[in-house]
């Protein structure tokens, strides 16, 4: 079953400068079925956080559509998106940021359970001590402030709030990337159990390639607010195609001793999302396989092999 | 009993602070040159004389048996007499600082009360005519607050509202001449509340206003830039941002933020109220306010040291005490010392 569909969405955001505006997210389309985890990557800035913030709307999109369990809730009006706000939560990065500093455990992950207003007192807290059954904690919690917990601890919190609802998407916003290694592998494995528990969707929006590796059924490659590669993991991992992607690959440390040399270099820095013109490929002035027609047209996403596709005119299996 | 352990403990290092602030007073006023027996014997006196008056001000033997005369005087609240006024320090000293403390008080509450909602409804979320009204005053605000001097702002609203237009009366001092209160506080406002004296009240309400918009002026963007810094930070942090997500209602996503910005507050507004002990000394001097900042002044100018010691003594202890409140005004605001301490 379909939990999320995302289709042509874009977000700008006007600069003071009257007539310039970064594009952050450029016509991006996706899905995610039920028990599913889409990993988004790429570079800080390219339009990944955006979009997770616009599907539980923390930030409102220019234009697109986003259809949250069958339902089209681009155009709802907040009131009555609030009856999904329950099915999908988000997980951030920061643990601490994340966590009210005044509040203890108990009242942070009963919070998205008041705001449903579905449960009682007594089952809202019953409800509580389940979930941090869940996510390996137990009720002595109860009453300890954040600054009070590890960093580990303190993600646990983070995660086990955004599944005290029992949604069907959470959106795991860099979860990992500021923790220590040891915390970071705890709450990869954490993740992957609760999903196998509740069949929970996620959106895992990483730039670690390794994390994502991990966790991710799918995976969407982001440059400049677009995909440009998308595919099952095994397949983008063992074949990446466009070649953002394999600069990407050629950039990351994978934890094997036997990892060739990087060979694969993209030519300068990413260049700024203001004004991006779209009557090109965005790769065109760094890449080497670019040819002159690519500076003429923006290649689109083509399947290349089943479920693989690329957005690039050079590219070949 | 959480709270009365945590005073305690919080009391105690009132005792070490105090003795500090003693030491620091004591030797600093022996390091100035200069003889203060002979200063305040005058040139008429013979030098036996003066030396009468040195033993007078506990300024014989070592240097040990004079700090024990002084610590002795000042807990049986003798602070000496001052060779200016001829009257004891400590009287100088409470007839003057009720004064000093009502204008600082009523300034920065008038600062906590209306400054600061105005400032965090212009910070506020989503859009409104007050909201925007609020924003355009306060940046012009922002930018005029830092570049007038409180003295100046003092002596051209006087020009204006006084000798121009006429509005105000006279900045001679708490209340016009031929105006009085029976003295209870020493704080105007209350003694002519509580003694029912309207005339009295009304008249000391009108000279409060050109001083107390100075202060507030001038010192009121200092907190109030601060409880903004802090204000913005926490709206654009994540738990927020979870409360919109599960939305928790606007007025409890506000509750939040403003809450967060009370230790920043406290602390800030503190520190001015430190400060404005001797800081107000300007103001009191453009009004004629005779309060505590003004008898300061004048003790320098005249080298009066027994004044200076006690007046330097008392912003101390005034220090200290707002310090301990500040502790207990923490304890109040955020959860986390009572658990944690």
């Amino acid at each position: 079953m379909e939990v999320l569909r995302v289709e042509n969405l874009y977000k700008f955001f006007p600069l003071k400068k009257k007539g310039l505006r970064v594009h952050a997210i450029n016509n991006v389309s996706f899905k995610i079925d039920s028990n599913e985890t889409l990993g988004l990557v790429g570079e800080s800035g390219c339009g990944k956080t955006t979009i997770g913030r616009c599907i539980i709307r923390l930030i409102e999109p220019s234009s697109g559509e986003i259809i949250l369990l069958g339902k089209n809730v681009t155009k709802l009006k907040e009131k009555a998106f609030r009856d999904f706000r329950p099915q999908a939560t988000i997980v951030f990065q920061e643990p601490y940021d994340a966590l009210n500093p005044r509040k203890v455990v108990r009242q942070i992950i009963e919070a998205p359970l008041i705001s449903e207003n579905r449960l009682n007192k007594y089952e809202r807290l019953e409800r509580v001590k389940e979930v941090l059954e869940m996510v390996e904690l137990d009720e002595t919690y109860f009453d300890k402030y954040p600054i009070q917990l590890t960093q580990g601890e303190q993600q646990r919190i983070g995660i086990a709030r955004a599944i005290a609802t029992k949604p069907k998407l959470i959106i795991l916003d860099e979860p990992t990337s500021l923790l220590d290694i040891r915390f970071r592998a705890e709450t990869i494995l954490l993740l992957k159990r609760l999903q196998k528990e509740t069949g929970v969707s996620y959106l895992f929006i990483s730039h670690d390639l390794v994390v994502i590796a991990q966790l991710s059924h799918r995976i969407c490659v982001m440059y400049l607010g677009r995909i440009v590669e998308e595919g099952p993991t095994e397949l983008v991992f063992n074949n990446p195609l466009h070649p953002y992607t394999r600069a990407l690959f050629a950039a990351t440390l994978f934890p094997d001793p036997d990892q060739e040399k990087p060979n694969f270099q993209l030519i300068g820095e990413v260049p700024s999302p203001v004004n991006l013109p779209s009557d090109r490929c965005n790769l065109y002035q760094r890449c080497p396989m670019a040819k002159e027609h690519c500076s003429r047209e923006l290649p689109m996403l083509k399947e290349l092999e089943q479920n693989h596709k690329v957005a690039c005119f050079e590219t070949k299996l | 009993m959480k709270f009365l352990k945590y005073l305690g403990k919080r009391i105690v290092y009132v005792v070490p602070q105090f003795l500090g602030v003693l030491v620091v007073i004591f030797t600093l006023v022996r390091l100035v040159p200069g003889d203060p027996a002979r200063l305040m014997a005058g040139t008429l006196v013979s030098p036996e004389g003066v030396e009468i008056i040195r033993k007078k001000m506990g300024l014989t033997g070592p240097i040990y048996q004079q700090f024990w005369v002084y610590l002795k005087n000042v807990f049986h609240g003798d602070f000496g007499k001052s060779w200016y006024t001829g009257n004891e320090v400590i009287k100088d000293i409470a007839s003057r600082l009720p004064a000093t403390l009502e204008l600082i008080v009523i300034s920065l509450t008038i600062t906590l009360l209306i400054l600061l909602p105005i400032a965090l409804k212009s910070i506020a979320e989503g859009k409104g005519v007050v909201k925007n009204i609020a924003g355009k005053s306060l940046f012009f605000y922002g930018l005029t607050a830092g570049c007038f001097p409180d003295f100046w702002l003092g002596l051209i609203l006087i020009l204006v509202f006084f000798s121009k237009l006429g509005w105000l009366p006279a900045p001679v001092g708490q209340l016009p001449i031929g105006i009085s209160t029976t003295k209870i506080t020493g704080m105007v406002l209350l003694d002519s509340l509580v003694t029912a004296n309207w005339p009295a009240f009304i008249a000391h309400i009108k000279m409060l206003i050109l001083p107390v918009f100075v202060l507030i002026f001038v010192y009121g963007s200092g907190i109030m830039k601060v409880s903004l810094v802090s204000a913005t930070s926490i709206q654009k942090s994540d738990y927020i941002n979870f409360a919109k997500v599960c939305a928790l209602p606007p007025k409890q996503i506000s509750n939040y933020v403003k809450r967060g910005t009370y230790p920043a507050t406290v602390t800030m507004t503190a520190l001015m109220f430190g400060f404005l002990i001797g800081g107000a000394v300007l103001v009191e001097n453009v009004f004629s306010w005779g309060g505590i900042g003004q008898y300061a002044v004048q003790s320098v100018t005249n080298t009066d040291y027994t004044a200076i010691q006690g007046v330097v003594l008392i912003a101390a202890v005034i220090n200290i005490v707002i310090y301990v409140l500040v502790d207990i005004i923490y304890f109040l605001v955020d959860p986390r010392i009572e658990k944690l301490g």
